[in-house]
Parts: C-alpha cells; structure tokens; sequence
C-alpha cells in the first residue's frame, strides 16, 4: 500500500530586529526555507532563501544555501549570493514507489555579510552595526545581542547561522529486479536440482531485509492417467532469507533425492516432460510483504528408453537454467 | 547459465515455453456433469472420486489399488514406440451419487464413502472394493480382483501384510520408506514411496511448519500392525492432514510390477 504523502514544508523565520537610534527604517533580516517530496517522481524539492530589508541589504550581502543528506549521499548542495535576497531552489531525484517518504535531512545554511570596505581595515560596517563582534546568537531569545562598533574582520561572513530539518519517516524502494543466475548442479541432498544465486536491483540497499516466495499455478505436466505416480502438488515456500548482500541465497530448483524412481519412471515412459509453478518474490518492508516479481520456475526431463545415457534433466529460474545428463 | 549449443535442451526449452505460454493444465481424471451428478471417467475412478470427497470434505480418503494382473483391465498406451511402461488400468466410468457433497450430506462417514463405491461397482465390472474407517480417515480398499485368468479371488493387498518396523530416530522421509521397504519384503511386489511434492523438505514441512522442518527426524517404528495401521498411526503425527493413494503399475511381466505409496496432503 502506498501512502499519501503530504508536501512538507516548513518555514523558519527568523527576525531579527535591530533597534538603532541612528537609522530611522527598519533593519530586519530572516532566512527561510521549505522542501517537498513528491512520491511519484521520486523528486525532492528545496528552497532556501536568506532575506533583509532594503537599508539593511545595502551594506551586507546575503547568502543561502541548501544540502540534503539521503542517508548515503549530500545531494542539492548549491548555494547564491544576492541583494536584498539570496535564493537557492534545487530538485533532484531520491527515491520513488515507497510507502513513505525517504529519511532526508535537510540542512540550509543563511549568511550575512558586509560589503562595505574599509581600506587598511578590511571591511567594517559603516553604521557602526556589527553582527560580527557581538556572539554568540541566542538560540533562545532567536536574536542577537545590539550591535557595537565597526571593526576589522578576516573574514567576509559576517553572520551565519543553519537550519535542519528531518523527514521522519523511513523510505522503503521494491526491488525493481530479481536476477537468476545458474550456480552450478545440486550436490549431496540435492543432486536432482539445479542451483540456483539471486541478485537485487533497486533504490536502495537490502542488506538485512527478509525476502520469501509462495508459488502458483503448479502444473505437473509429466503425469499420466493411469500412471502409479499421483499428480505432483505445487511447493511449499521456503523459510524467507535474510539478505546478506545484494546475491543474497541460493534456490533449488527440481527434485529431491528420494524421487529419484519418479523421474526415472517417466524417462523409461520416453517423456520430455516436467513441472512449471509460477514463483513469487516478495520483501518485508513497511511492515508488510511486498511482491517485487513474479517469475515461472521449471524442472524438465527427457527420456531416451533405447539410448538411456542420452538422458537429461535440467531446472529453469526465470531466465536461467542448467541441466545435467542423468539416467 | 544456459548451455551453448544444446539443440535438444533448446528444444526443452521451447516446450516449456509454449507449455507456459498455453496455460496446459494436465487432468487427472475426465468429468462430466449431468444435472446434480458427476460422471467420472478415469483409469482409476474411485481414486478420482476419493479426490473429490477429500476437497469436498477436507478428511482423508485413501485408496489403494489392487495388483493388476488380468489383461482384461488394462489398455495399452502406444504412442512411445520405446517406451518400457505402455500399459495402464483401462479407462471406467460411473456416476458419482448425488448425495456425494457436503450440501446434501453434511458429514463425511464411512456409509457415504459406500455409496460412492456401491454405485461404482454397480456400473463396472471388478475389481470391487472395500469400506473401512480409522482415526485417520475413510479408506478404499481392493476386496476382489481378476487372477491372471480372469477369475475372481479375494485381493491380496499389500497393506494388509504385518510390518515391523524397529523404533528408530529417522526423517518423515525415512520412516515411510521404512513402511514401504517391509511390505516389499513381505510381498515380492516392490512398493516405492512418493512424497508427491515438490522442493525440499516438501513432506517434513507438512509435518511441521518453518525452519523445524529442516531437522525434523523423530523416534518411531511399528511392529505386530498391518502397514496400514503403521501409515495411519505415522501420518496422524502430521501437523496437516495427509492421505495416500497406492496405485500399481501393471506389467506383463511379475518382477516390473511395483506400486507406488503416493502421499499427499488433503486440500
């Protein structure tokens, strides 16, 4: 089931306002950013913006910058300059199809900086405000304490500060494919099957998630009316794996040993024949199975009752299969 | 991967795709519907209708074979021209009663399950059959059967025959094929087992669910029973109801006749 996932969006604002004898307008400055994530396109939104008033703006240039963390990446790290705002936007791609939104963290960061120049002082505030000298920012009373004088900086920022914001929710991608790949032909118990690996494709890493199969529409398409062997039933799925790396198990596909007198009994009834059964895959996430593929899985035989070493049986797993010569 | 220039497995393949690409779906028995009555037509139609029953009902229903000797039962299947097993019981076909469902007779008994053979034996000639009832289910049992000349005898089943099976720490797997080994030694007839299923562990999951499939063996034998007291007493053990179907391959000649102890779960 896929949620609906509201656009988030969030505002900081903070004003700062600046009471001074000597400068009649307002001298108000904010910054401010909001972000959305739309599930379909699997695209991330930002906006940031860093804001001041006209009288303000004149003697300082302002600064936005954006930066989202997808829990293996920075992603939209893009940054402006500007009078009398600085605006940054970015929309980039995350992750789409998941039953929630993706764990991101947004990250802004909102400058303010003198521009006016003061030869043989470097730059300085001619009002004599100075968002320099006077520290820290009050994450309390969200202000600064009133300015003092103009005096050197080595360094052109002249105020910064950064806002972070989480999306709280856990993102979960389907794998968007299930590789086969023939390993080899079954050893010891299982010399009748083929092995089979399995590797995942997706948004995302599937380390440690829990994938299980159910099958469908098992045909036994050996079976004789008349034949003392009954109409073989479908599987029975199989404990779910836990995926140890993206090749995350191995799947044996054909008979068991002791059914070795079943495949036998059809090859001396010279059939080319075998089973079918649609296999599904399915991953837990988001509390609940989700089925990612579903793919046909098959054992042949072929029978050659005057040339018996002519004799085969083989396994199919989607797209890959393998066989061995066997009387 | 898939083997480079195998024309014959390609030729596998291609069957395989079409099979899928049809939808086939094999029947094991041909039926027919007139009014409320089913018609069955089957090389073994009263192991058709035990099909039947158990879905209806979800209990078991066994049948069993008898040893098919007489010619005239059989029919021969000749479009494998090298192939070792052509011959078949011959094709038989009745009306299953009309009473044979759950809307019309709530409970499976062992009288429904008479009925059922009561009206088979009443449009076919023998071999006939036998009614009886344990704490598994219902079973169908040969009673008489032709000899090699025609003749009607009292069937000799293999079922019937006294097993001991010394108490022993075995697989599922193990323990029926310990079953089927005695009844081979005491009758001559080999009887193979076939847990009718497909993957691995297929019949110890019937047994139990999960990974404790995986390292199911327990402690059990059988001794002074008849074999099908012993599979009685093995499957009640099952987490999911079982049944079985024995049924025998016909040969012209005595040492290729074997039978085969199909189990399967009810569903």
């Amino acid at each position: 089931m896929i949620k609906t996932w509201n656009v988030h969006r969030t505002h900081l604002l903070i004003l700062l306002a600046l009471s001074l004898a000597s400068i009649a307008r307002g001298q108000n400055f904010g910054v401010h950013s909001d972000w959305s994530w739309d599930q379909t396109t699997g695209y991330v939104y930002v906006h940031a913006q860093t804001w001041a008033d006209y009288s303000f703006s004149y003697y300082y240039n302002l600064y936005a910058q954006t930066q989202v963390y997808t829990g293996s990446a920075w992603v939209c790290t893009q940054g402006n300059w500007g009078t009398p705002t600085a605006n940054v936007t970015c929309s980039t791609y995350v992750a789409t199809g998941c039953a929630g939104p993706p764990s991101l963290t947004l990250t802004t960061f909102h400058e303010v900086a003198p521009t006016y120049y003061l030869p043989g002082h470097g730059y300085s505030d001619a009002y004599g405000v100075s968002l320099i000298r006077q520290s820290p920012y009050s994450a309390s009373t969200q202000s600064w304490p009133s300015p003092g004088y103009a005096q050197y900086i080595g360094s052109p920022v002249a105020f910064s500060t950064g806002t972070q914001q989480n999306q709280g929710s856990t993102c979960f991608s389907r794998p968007t494919e299930e590789t086969s790949y023939y390993n080899s032909w079954g050893t010891q118990g299982y010399t009748l099957a083929g092995v089979f690996a399995m590797s995942l494709a997706g948004k995302q890493n599937y380390y440690n998630m829990l994938v299980q199969e159910s099958f469908s529409n098992f045909t036994d398409l050996c079976y004789l009316p008349g034949s003392p062997y009954s109409p073989l039933s479908s599987p029975i799925p199989s404990p779910p794996w836990t995926v140890s790396a993206n090749q995350y198990a191995y799947d044996n596909i054909g008979m068991r040993n002791d059914q070795a007198g079943w495949i036998r009994y059809y090859q001396e009834a010279e059939r080319t024949c075998g089973w079918n059964v649609l296999q599904s895959m399915s991953i837990y996430m988001d509390n609940q199975w989700q089925t990612y593929q579903s793919h046909w899985s098959a054992f042949q035989l072929t029978g050659y009752p005057n040339n018996p070493s002519a004799n085969r049986v083989g396994a199919y797993r989607d797209t890959a299969s393998g066989w061995i010569y066997w009387q | 991967m898939r083997q480079p220039g195998s024309t014959i497995w390609d030729v596998i393949r291609n069957a395989v795709a079409a099979i899928i690409a049809v939808g086939a779906v094999t029947s094991p028995a041909a039926l027919a519907q007139s009014g409320s009555a089913q018609t069955i037509t089957s090389p073994r139609p009263l192991a058709d209708a035990a099909d039947l029953l158990q879905k209806e009902y979800l209990k078991p229903v066994t049948y069993e074979d008898p040893v098919w000797i007489w010619p005239g039962d059989l029919a021969t299947r000749d479009n494998a021209q090298n192939a070792r097993w052509t011959l078949f019981p011959k094709n038989r076909s009745f009306a299953v009663p009309a009473e044979a469902n759950a809307a019309q007779t709530p409970a499976l008994n062992p009288a429904l399950i008479a009925a059922v053979v009561q009206a088979y034996e009443g449009q076919n000639d023998a071999p006939t059959f036998l009614v009886t009832a344990s704490g598994l289910g219902v079973h169908i049992v040969p009673a008489q059967v032709h000899d090699a000349g025609g003749q009607l005898v009292a069937a000799a089943n293999a079922l019937d025959v006294q097993v001991a099976i010394p108490i022993a720490q075995r697989t599922v797997t193990q323990h029926f094929q310990a079953i089927c080994d005695g009844v081979s030694a005491s009758t001559g007839t080999p009887l193979r087992f076939n847990a009718a299923g497909v993957g691995p562990f297929w019949l110890d999951r019937l047994f139990v669910s999960g990974q404790a499939a995986q390292q199911l063996s327990f402690s059990w034998g059988a001794s002074g029973v008849t074999a099908r007291a012993a599979l009685v007493e093995l499957m009640t053990r099952s987490a999911t109801a079982l049944s079985w179907r024995l049924f025998c391959q016909p040969s012209t000649t005595a040492q290729d006749r074997f039978c085969v102890l199909n189990v399967l779960p009810v569903r």
